[in-house]
């Protein structure tokens, strides 16, 4: 089973029915998703870049179930897994966790930080006692490195890359094999921004930890991603090694995102045609 | 007209205290040009611009400081005469568009509500003049979209309705806080491409409010770098992008994957932006700075010029300097 890839995503659809009128009348489909292929190997990160309405969170959502894609297929270190039912994927949802971009409305903010990173401890019975459920939240807040002095607080308590390394503590917990982190450095300070996707690679390093990352900002794919997968408009319209697609973009799209990056190289301003080429 | 600003200070009561949020920020954006202001969440940079505008909501209060417009002090202008100054001389533009267009109001009443507002001329007129600010905002099919309201736009054509609007008046200085942080890449790259237009065609001014490098060299002059309050450093663009002179500064660009190797570890700056009410009494940033030596903790360093195009508020700067 382990020659297979991590995650292999194959066909995948996700329609959202459009009802009109009176009686909800089911007039047609938006094609969030129309038909994406995408593998993601053990410990590596995948990439997947899009503007807004480009469907790339809601592949991200598929693939965890947090919503039921149309049809495809998306096996998970080689098992299929877009038939099951809840209960024969409850194993499975230890294995793949999710961070989302606000950590504010993510995190229950009546739990404490202690209950809140032990809640998929709890789910999956990971922990056979309460001394070890303490110790292992402990651990894991060392590992993203918040003090165990928090344990007692609630998110509220938190600065925004805090809380996003509450968000991340909680996935990490059950030791996935893959997180989906879906624009999770997007609302950060740059300078916090740092500090995070340092830790993700760090994570990486020590875990063996896959990730799925979702994202509009090209400068940080290309710092973290291994490879990249372009959407547009429900699919995908070029996918390749990170190095080889920043360097040689094939899809006229990929180009068009390519050359809206804003460099800090001293007087690179965008050209003119450039810019007037984009207009939509 | 040139937009003048010195010792500008704005206090928020903060338990039991007031803590200038704005504190001694002084600088001057010459006619034509743009000058960027930098920083981080909390750092001070969209309360400025309040501050300029006198929009600063309550408790605040701008407690210092004069800020002049072609010569002109704006602080103690009466309120008629600021709203004034605010249509015709000052604009400004936000970084969410949909939060300050009206939602049940088509989108070309509302810029044309906004000349009548200003300007005694007729109706028509004034919808003529707002079709032809929609056209050269480059919204297409202006005359359809005129009657579209904002949720049937596109955040990047609802910012150009923004656009349009705040030119209506034709001002002196464009005040654009985050004006593309809410858009996806390529709408950004136009909707700076348009500004720069604009502020040649019209020979205005921007005041640019950003927290993104990228956006400040595509756009800006000069930058003046804000942390906590205080301007830390002041530098013509390219000068700043490749010679900062603040441990921060420094610290803010290392931080950027855009500028190191992929998969090279990023710069952390330690530490997060103090709380106001923790401020350290000396340079607010040496509670987080890997130059930190003994009079920081207790001494605000003066912003002193280093050669003509830069100055910067830090001790470890002006030593070196004093030392060689």
């Amino acid at each position: 089973m382990n020659d297979a890839p991590l995650l292999e995503v194959t066909g995948l659809k996700t329609w959202f029915p459009v009802r009109r009128g009176l009686f909800r009348k089911l007039t047609g489909y938006v094609r969030a998703v129309d038909g994406v292929d995408f593998r993601v190997e053990r410990g590596q990160t995948l990439a997947l870049v899009g503007e807004s309405g480009s469907g790339k969170t809601t592949v991200g959502r598929s693939i965890v179930r947090l919503i039921e894609p149309e049809s495809g297929s998306i096996r998970f270190a080689g098992r299929e897994i877009l038939g099951l039912d809840e209960r024969a994927l409850f194993p499975v949802r230890r294995q793949l966790q999710m961070v989302f971009q606000d950590p504010m409305t993510s995190l229950n903010p009546r739990l404490r930080v202690l209950d809140l990173v032990a809640e998929g401890l709890d789910s999956f019975g990971l922990a056979k006692n309460r001394s070890e459920r303490r110790d292992r939240v402990v651990e894991v807040l060392r590992r993203v490195k918040l003090s165990p002095d928090h344990l007692t607080r609630f998110p509220h308590e938190f600065s925004g890359g805090q809380r996003q390394r509450l968000g991340i503590a909680r996935a990490l917990a059950v030791e996935p094999a893959l997180i989906v982190c879906d624009e999770a450095v997007s609302a950060l300070d740059v300078s916090i921004q740092a500090q995070i996707l340092n830790l993700l690679a760090d994570l990486q390093a020590e875990f063996g930890v896959a990730y799925l990352f979702i994202t509009h900002d090209l400068s940080v794919v290309r710092h973290l991603a291994h490879q990249v997968a372009v959407m547009h408009e429900g699919k995908i319209v070029e996918i390749n090694d990170t190095a080889q697609l920043f360097d040689a973009p094939q899809h006229p799209y990929t180009r068009t995102l390519l050359s809206a990056v804003l460099s800090l190289e001293p007087r690179a301003r965008l050209e003119r045609s450039r810019t007037a080429a984009l207009s939509l | 007209m040139a937009l003048e600003v010195e010792g500008l200070t704005t206090e928020f009561p903060m338990s039991g205290r007031h803590v200038p949020i704005v504190d001694d920020v002084s600088f001057v954006l010459p006619e034509g040009r743009c000058l960027a202001l930098v920083g981080e969440s909390g750092s001070g940079k969209s309360m400025t611009a309040l501050s300029l505008l006198r929009l600063v909501p309550r408790p605040g209060r701008v407690t210092a400081g004069s800020v002049r417009l072609g010569g002109r002090e704006l602080r103690h202008l009466s309120v008629p005469e600021i709203r004034h100054v605010r249509g015709h001389k000052l604009a400004m533009i936000f970084q969410e568009p949909q939060t300050s267009l009206n939602p049940v109001v088509r989108v070309g009443e509302q810029v044309t509500e906004a000349i009548l507002l200003h300007e005694r001329i007729g109706r028509s007129a004034a919808r003529k003049r707002a079709l032809g600010l929609f056209e050269r905002v480059g919204i297409p099919e202006p005359g359809e979209r005129f009657d579209y309201y904002p949720h049937q736009l596109s955040g990047g054509l609802k910012q150009r309705v923004m656009i349009s609007m705040a030119l209506s008046m034709r001002p002196e200085v464009l005040i654009a806080d985050e004006p593309t942080t809410a858009l996806d890449v390529t709408i950004q790259a136009q909707i700076l491409g348009l500004l720069r237009d604009l502020q040649r065609e019209f020979g205005m001014s921007i005041l640019l409010i950003t927290h993104d490098l990228g956006v400040v060299n595509q756009l800006a002059d000069e930058v003046l770098v804000l942390y906590a309050g205080r301007v830390v450093e002041k530098a013509e663009t390219t000068q700043l992008l490749s010679q900062p002179l603040h441990p921060y500064t420094r610290g803010l660009l290392d931080s950027l994957p855009g500028r190191r190797r992929p998969g090279e570890r990023l710069y952390e700056i330690q530490g997060v932006v103090p709380s106001p009410l923790d401020w350290p009494r000396g340079c607010r940033f040496c509670t987080r700075c890997p130059e930190v030596f003994e009079p920081c903790a207790e001494q605000t360093p003066p912003l002193a010029a280093f050669g003509s195009e830069q100055s910067v508020a830090c001790h470890a700067r002006h030593r070196e300097r004093q030392g060689s």
